[in-house]
């Protein structure tokens, strides 16, 4: 394989905390080892292209509140496509509240519950006032990842598949110890922002995953930055 | 009992208020702080004044607020503000103490506020203003402000109905402030040379219409996401500014101001600072509101245009020195602010001291917003070498490659002295040096300069 697709679902909503730079970040690391690249930004109420294309890599990140309910109905329309690319296709990896969309509802600051894909057990609750930020540690295999977390809201319930084993730092909850959900193909994580440039070697698991051809390249300063920041975090 | 704690707390901010000027020579929340310990409802108690003007928004607040500030003092009236203090309900309360007669009275004529936006509900709920001006609404620090939705709902569900709002009529975002509860006042500014048909800039918050979350087209934009939205799909557009700028003259630095009455003015703007024309525009705005006289207005803005605020300008030894603040994580401002590279074909060093050195006391500083920061001037061949100081270098100088910066131009320092030291060795002459740096790291921009300025006192 030496072309790399890329799909960003409704980079109009889903980019509020340099979240834009898990894209950027990917293509530099893969044109780097030789690979040619091509980004797809597919806006809401489009059909996206993983639908009846093949694509690599399929971006979802994190939303305002009220944009999550929008979107999510627009999802629907396609679960059974997504279901078989969680189980048969490409990477697909949803950061922030985009993790909320696979489980069973989301709960409204005024009570409302939102019905999501329902493909794993988990709910979420929305507060309205309070922002949570979190600077966290999470373990996924051997490999310890490091991120930034921005929600107003929280998941909930059973989670019999999660991403992350947490070190530091808050879970699906305060009170939770873990994070995510990794089924197959699925990562989604409620870290938010750069998720990827942030790990890099969780990246080049991810392209080993997309193409076992891939043999792992660096960019001068990311094993620094990486290696610094878990050091402090850690301690 | 509540006003009896009122006017205890009165009498003890003042006492603090004037020790703490005594002892440090400036303004502090401190004051503040103490008197809401004392009395909650410190800002409820206040006898204001007939004219209360609160300023909030992402960016533009503190130059917006002291215009407004000079203008109105211009006209003739008294002002109490908290320019010298924080814009949180403690630094109100610091202002107004040192304002006020012992039971509470306001003695100045006009009140003029600068709010930080996640403090309505602690500022709009305590005293109605009688207008504000919401400069604009932008992602902005993610750790305190979250999303540009979560400060919307800040404000929007703390107006008073009896609040006149100034907004921004090329903000699609601040601009629906306040739609169907409080009267709206809009300005803006028209098309000029430097308005562009796409988005040129690395974020843009608002690309969807905010009614039917359909793709919003734009007749032009300003830059990032102000401009002329419009929906095709839902019929949504801006309200009619009353107030608008035309003429935008980016070589003179002058544009016209058009009030609702037909008037025009031509007035002065800090060259290079294009914001500076929504700022002066939105001030003007509320001035022509208050009836103030429209001659009193252009004299005023004529003899503030000469001072500039966060730039400044040195040299040493023929090289110039020149530093901008740019605001602690947030992306549009540090973007503008490179911008400013691409002005000259001199050529220059770059030093970044732009993460945020005490961002890590509150937790592990948060990078992400570098993602969201437009690097792009930096790739310029005039740009030579480009220092990154501080302990979060390493992300900075990773972002920038991925951004596409050369990597063989970057030089790190976790240290920040030794980057002073090697800068104020290594200049070169007829290279100027720019630096960009955060509030915190004002001291190393000092130290940076005073070893420059040894050197050229041997």
């Amino acid at each position: 394989m030496s072309k790399i697709i890329i799909e960003i679902l409704y980079p109009e909503f889903n980019n509020l905390y340099g979240d834009r730079g898990n894209c950027e970040y990917l293509k530099k690391k893969l044109e780097k080892a030789g690979y040619e690249i091509a980004i797809i930004e597919t806006a809401l109420f489009d059909e996206p292209a993983f639908i009846n294309n093949q694509v690599d890599f399929l971006l979802i990140g994190p939303c305002q509140e009220k944009h999550q309910l929008v979107e999510i109905e627009e999802l629907k329309k396609y679960i059974d496509k997504i279901k078989n690319r969680i189980d048969n296709g490409g990477i697909l990896l949803a950061t922030g509240n985009a993790f909320e969309l696979f489980g069973q509802y989301i709960e409204t600051p005024a009570g409302e519950k939102i019905e999501c894909l329902k493909f794993y057990p988990y709910y979420a609750k929305q507060f309205s006032k309070l922002r949570y930020n979190d600077c966290s540690v999470g373990e996924f295999d051997d490999i310890q990842i490091v991120g930034f977390k921005n929600l107003l809201s929280h998941s909930y319930g059973e989670n019999p598949k999660p991403f992350l084993n947490m070190k530091k730092g808050c879970g699906m909850n305060p009170d939770s110890k873990i994070e995510g959900v990794r089924d197959n193909n699925l990562f989604a994580t409620y870290h938010t922002g750069p998720i990827l440039p942030l790990n890099p070697q969780f990246t080049d698991k991810l392209i080993k995953i997309a193409d076992k051809n891939y043999t792992s390249v660096s960019l001068e300063y990311e094993k620094k930055a990486y290696e610094k920041r878990l050091k402090e975090l850690l301690k | 009992m509540s006003k009896l704690r009122f006017l205890m707390a009165i009498i003890v901010g003042k006492i603090s208020a004037f020790l703490l000027q005594k002892i440090f020579k400036r303004g502090t929340n401190t004051p503040g702080a103490i008197m809401l310990k004392i009395c909650p409802d410190t800002l409820s108690y206040f006898i204001m004044p007939e004219t209360i003007i609160c300023i909030t928004g992402t960016n533009g607040k503190t130059g917006t607020s002291n215009l407004l500030t000079h203008i109105i003092q211009n006209s003739g009236k008294t002002v109490v503000n908290n320019s010298k203090g924080s814009n949180m309900d403690t630094g109100l309360a610091s202002a107004l103490v040192t304002k006020c007669t012992l039971d509470g009275k306001i003695t100045a004529d006009v009140a003029i506020l600068e709010v930080d936006e996640r403090s309505s509900q602690y500022i709009y709920t305590k005293f109605v203003p009688n207008y504000i001006l919401c400069t604009n609404l932008f992602r902005d620090s993610i750790k305190r402000n979250g999303h540009s939705g979560f400060i919307f709902d800040k404000i929007n569900d703390y107006l008073n109905e009896k609040t006149t709002l100034v907004l921004n009529g090329n903000d699609g975002i601040s601009g629906l402030l306040g739609e169907d509860v409080c009267e709206r006042v809009f300005f803006s500014v028209n098309k000029t040379e430097k308005s562009t048909d796409s988005c040129v800039d690395t974020v843009c918050d608002l690309i969807a219409c905010p009614k039917c979350h359909h793709k919003l087209d734009y007749e032009f934009y300003h830059y990032n996401h102000i401009g002329v939205p419009f929906c095709t799909h839902c019929g949504f557009k801006m309200p009619e500014s009353s107030f608008f700028a035309s003429d935008v003259d980016f070589n003179k630095g002058t544009f016209v101001f058009n009030d609702n009455r037909g008037e025009k003015l031509v007035l002065p703007f800090q060259k290079g600072n294009f914001f500076n024309v929504f700022n002066i525009t939105g001030a003007c705005a509320v001035c022509r509101l208050m009836d103030i006289d429209i001659d009193i207005i252009a004299n005023s803005i004529e003899d503030l245009s000469s001072k500039t605020g966060r730039f400044q300008e040195n040299e040493y030894n023929d090289i110039k020195v020149i530093s901008m603040l740019s605001k602690n994580q947030n992306p549009i401002s540090c973007s503008q602010s490179f911008k400013y590279l691409s002005s000259t074909d001199d050529e220059k060093d770059v030093v970044l001291l732009i993460t945020d050195s005490k961002d890590k006391k509150h937790g592990h500083e948060d990078i992400s917003w570098l993602y969201d920061t437009d690097f792009k001037p930096l790739n310029m061949e005039s740009v030579n070498t480009i220092y990154i100081g501080g302990s979060r270098c390493f992300d900075v100088a990773n972002c920038l490659e991925i951004k596409g910066i050369n990597t063989s131009k970057i030089v790190l320092f976790e240290n920040y002295d030794e980057l002073a030291i090697e800068i104020s060795e290594k200049n070169v002459t007829g290279r100027n040096i720019i630096i960009y740096f955060e509030l915190y790291a004002t001291n190393i921009v000092k130290k940076i300069k005073k070893a420059m300025s040894q050197k050229e006192d041997k």
